[in-house]
């Protein structure tokens, strides 16, 4: 007879809270938007922190890098509405 | 007929517009109210984006209220009052999103408070269902289907848009049309079957056959369209958006770049001045009014007491290059009355009269109640048993009508070819006399009618046509403008050059076929041109629909009005000519207060950029004398933010429209909104800087 493999309730627990989070950002995808762009400017700030010769501290260079992505995002945004017009 | 007292006179579609009343005058309490409201809801990124000149700028407003909350926030920053003065961009900025939510709110409104009006006509109603065992089932009118068979009785409401099947009765159309006289409704006819839901029969009764099912009718599809739920962004728009993107695109790179540059020449600029400069130089002023412009185009056509399918229709007739113009009842007078009947073949004047009587008694035309008057005022009489004739109705491809009497004879009335083939397929021989009375008659710019009684010609009636008056002045008013107006008549060559030549229209189509409709409009169409034309009857549907602007009559048939891209609820065809001159007020107001958004931006660089870069030695273009940077950048929103709302009426009444080439107009334009949209910022801006510098702000 097979023994029966059972995982604990609280591993359980956070399996099934993954799926549904994963699952919310399947619907929603602008919290996975931003939510990637945040991982992206805690990526970047280091190298524009150093581009800065350390000028920049470590907020000011994640808020830099923010505020590059969000112009980056509304250059794409202005392309989308001159190539797709009817849609905005 | 008199003039004197209209609300009494019967119902003339196409009479003096000054007579008549308007559809339910729209409720425009607490417009302002739901607008300042709807402006904050506006606010609402998924909102906001649909725009993408104010969506940058509200993006920019968050940047800069965080620059306020910490102004070291992207580096750190010399000087004092930092946070003072991002606050104050901050609130500018949020000023200037909220105007422009204001300017399409307040156009929106409007065109709610129509829809409102309109709804009020259509209210849940029992109707009194016919079973198909012929029993009378009361139902409510939103359970009514389409197909289902309604009675409806005096004084009871239309349930749902039908067709008359059986019974003729007075309806009274004013809750639609604003017209106070009731119109006649009875079977059979391509017109008078048709009714709407929502109005209501004040005399008889009516069996109407269901032709719409609940919330796709008339008031209901007029309702969506007024109210903005099916607007869709017009080519001239959707061009705009994309000019306007580019722009603000190619400044949000120059504004993005200029950092290295200001560093460069040791003026280092802060996040808080480089948004304010971006949202300066942006396009905001039209960006702002666009689809404010829009809304209040449609609403001023449904003002008119027009509704447009869409927005689109609206902007075609700014562009139409050619109109297509029925005769009758839009140049001409739409009755045309019978003046003489002239008698040939050695008939006397009291033979022709009785035959014409004869010939009219089933016509119940303007032109053959006419006839009949003429005939009994010469003493015509009725000599034959009326319930054993039988009548023979007017068709476009018969182009006669008449009247088979008892004992076997024929009376024909009509076009005199058509009469001359009925003559000689009946045996007979046609005179050289009939051809001298047709020319005289078409010689006075009258309607020729040959008479015939079996294989013998009695005369002609001559049908008098008068022109509209005034008509004259308005076509040459759309000839100026570059419009071609051509006539359309199933008369004959020779009336339809006198009329055509008494109206001034450029040029005409005598004998016409509903075909030949369609034709002219696509020879038209093929050499690149923009066509409109008016119908009403369901033979004039393709033409309708094959046309840029269709204008269907709402006296006209259902097949007609779905063809159509507008509909005139007055039934009056010369409204075409008005609704050229909106279309192109709608298409000169955006270009206006595109010019002058786009000049503005002259004056906004010499009040920001020498202030602000002052240390690279480009202070002499300072011409204004503006007193600080700070004051310079805050007075130059101020303006840009300000202008939004001052332009709002203009935006929603539209520039004032001159009957001018368009050379002309662009030259007149360029004169009032380029030159005007330079000037007027460098002295605006100049007193913003007085102030701002007088209260101490900067």
């Amino acid at each position: 007879m097979k023994a029966k493999f059972f995982l604990p309730d609280t591993i359980v627990l956070i399996i099934e809270d993954l799926i549904s989070i994963s699952l919310e950002f399947r619907q929603r995808k602008w919290p996975l938007r931003l939510f990637l762009g945040l991982c992206l400017s805690v990526a970047i700030a280091p190298a524009v922190q150093a581009a800065t010769d350390n000028t920049l501290n470590r907020g000011q260079s994640l808020a830099l890098t923010l505020l590059g992505l969000v112009t980056l995002a509304l250059t794409v945004y202005l392309f989308v509405v001159m190539f797709q017009p009817e849609r905005f | 007929m008199t003039t004197q007292n209209p609300s009494r006179s019967p119902r003339v579609p196409g009479g003096p517009r000054e007579f008549r009343k308007h559809t339910p005058k729209p409720s425009m309490r607490g417009l302002y109210q739901r607008a300042i409201k709807d402006s904050f809801a506006k606010l609402d990124p998924r909102i906001a984006v649909r725009n993408p000149v104010m969506f940058v700028v509200w993006i920019g407003t968050l940047i800069a209220l965080l620059v306020t909350i910490n102004p070291n926030l992207f580096g750190t920053v010399q000087g004092d009052n930092q946070r003072l003065l991002n606050g104050l961009i901050t609130a500018i900025l949020f000023f200037t999103v909220l105007f422009a939510n204001f300017a399409e709110a307040v156009a929106e409104g409007r065109g709610k408070a129509q829809a409102d009006s309109l709804r009020a006509t259509r209210s849940d109603t029992i109707a009194r269902k016919v079973l198909p065992n012929g029993s009378i089932q009361e139902v409510n009118s939103t359970e009514l289907r389409r197909g289902d068979q309604v009675r409806v009785a005096a004084g009871a409401m239309i349930p749902a848009d039908g067709e008359v099947i059986s019974g003729i009765a007075s309806v009274d159309e004013s809750a639609i049309t604003g017209e106070s006289a009731p119109v006649l409704k009875q079977p059979g006819s391509d017109i008078a079957s048709s009714v709407t839901g929502g109005t209501r029969v004040i005399s008889d009764e009516l069996l109407i056959q269901i032709t719409a099912d609940p919330g796709k009718g008339f008031i209901d599809r007029m309702i969506s369209l007024v109210e903005g739920a099916e607007r869709s962004k017009t080519p001239n728009e959707i061009a705009l958006t994309v000019l306007l993107a580019v722009l603000t695109l190619v400044f949000l790179i120059v504004i993005a770049t200029l950092t290295p540059l200001a560093n460069y020449v040791q003026t280092p600029v802060t996040i808080a001045i480089l948004i304010s400069l971006l949202v300066a130089l942006i396009p905001t002023t039209i960006g702002g009014l666009l689809s404010a412009i829009g809304i209040a185009g449609m609403d001023r056509v449904a003002r008119f007491n027009v509704i447009a399918t869409s927005g689109r229709a609206v902007e075609a007739c700014g562009d139409v290059n050619t109109l297509v113009l029925d005769k009758t009842g839009t140049i001409t007078l739409g009755n045309r009355l019978a003046d003489e009947f002239i008698p040939i073949n050695g008939h006397a004047l009291q033979e022709v009269a009785k035959v014409a009587l004869a010939g009219s008694i089933f016509d119940e035309t303007p032109e053959g109640k006419s006839i009949t008057g003429l005939a009994e005022r010469l003493g015509a009489t009725v000599d034959f048993d009326r319930s054993a004739a039988t009548g023979v109705e007017f068709s476009a491809r018969t182009r006669m009508s008449g009247t088979d009497l008892p004992e076997g004879r024929e009376v024909r009335k009509g076009a005199v070819d058509a009469i001359k083939g009925f003559v000689r397929s009946r045996g007979g021989e046609v005179s050289q006399e009939l051809d001298v009375a047709y020319e005289r008659v078409s010689r006075l710019g009258g309607t020729p009618l040959a008479l015939c009684q079996d294989n013998d010609l009695y005369g002609v009636i001559y049908l008098k046509d008068i022109v509209k008056p005034g008509l004259r002045e308005r076509f040459d008013q759309l000839r100026r403008m570059g419009v071609r107006t051509i006539m359309l008549t199933g008369d004959n060559r020779i009336t339809a050059s006198v009329i055509a030549q008494e109206a001034g229209v450029d040029d005409f189509i005598a004998e016409a076929t509903p075909e030949d409709k369609i034709d002219v409009i696509r020879s038209e169409q093929s050499q690149g041109k923009l066509v409109a034309m008016t119908g009403d009857g369901t033979n004039d549907a393709p033409a309708l629909a094959q046309a840029n602007v269709g204008l269907a009559m709402n006296s006209g048939t259902q097949a007609a009005k779905e063809a159509a891209n507008m509909v005139d609820l007055d039934s009056d065809p010369t409204k075409l000519i008005d609704l050229v001159t909106i279309g192109k007020q709608l298409l000169i107001t955006r270009g206006a207060l595109t010019t002058f958004s786009i000049a503005n931006d002259i004056a906004k660089y010499f009040a920001i950029i020498p202030t602000i870069f002052a240390a690279a030695g480009i202070g002499s273009l300072n011409i204004m004398r503006l007193t600080s940077p700070q004051s310079a950048i805050l007075s130059a929103l101020i303006y840009n933010a300000l202008i939004i709302p001052v332009l709002i009426p203009l935006a929603l009444k539209g520039v004032q429209f001159r009957p001018l080439t368009a050379d002309q107009l662009l030259q007149r334009n360029i004169l009032i909104y380029g030159l005007g949209g330079i000037i007027a910022p460098f002295i605006a801006i100049k007193l913003i800087d007085l102030l701002v510098t007088a209260i101490g702000l900067a």
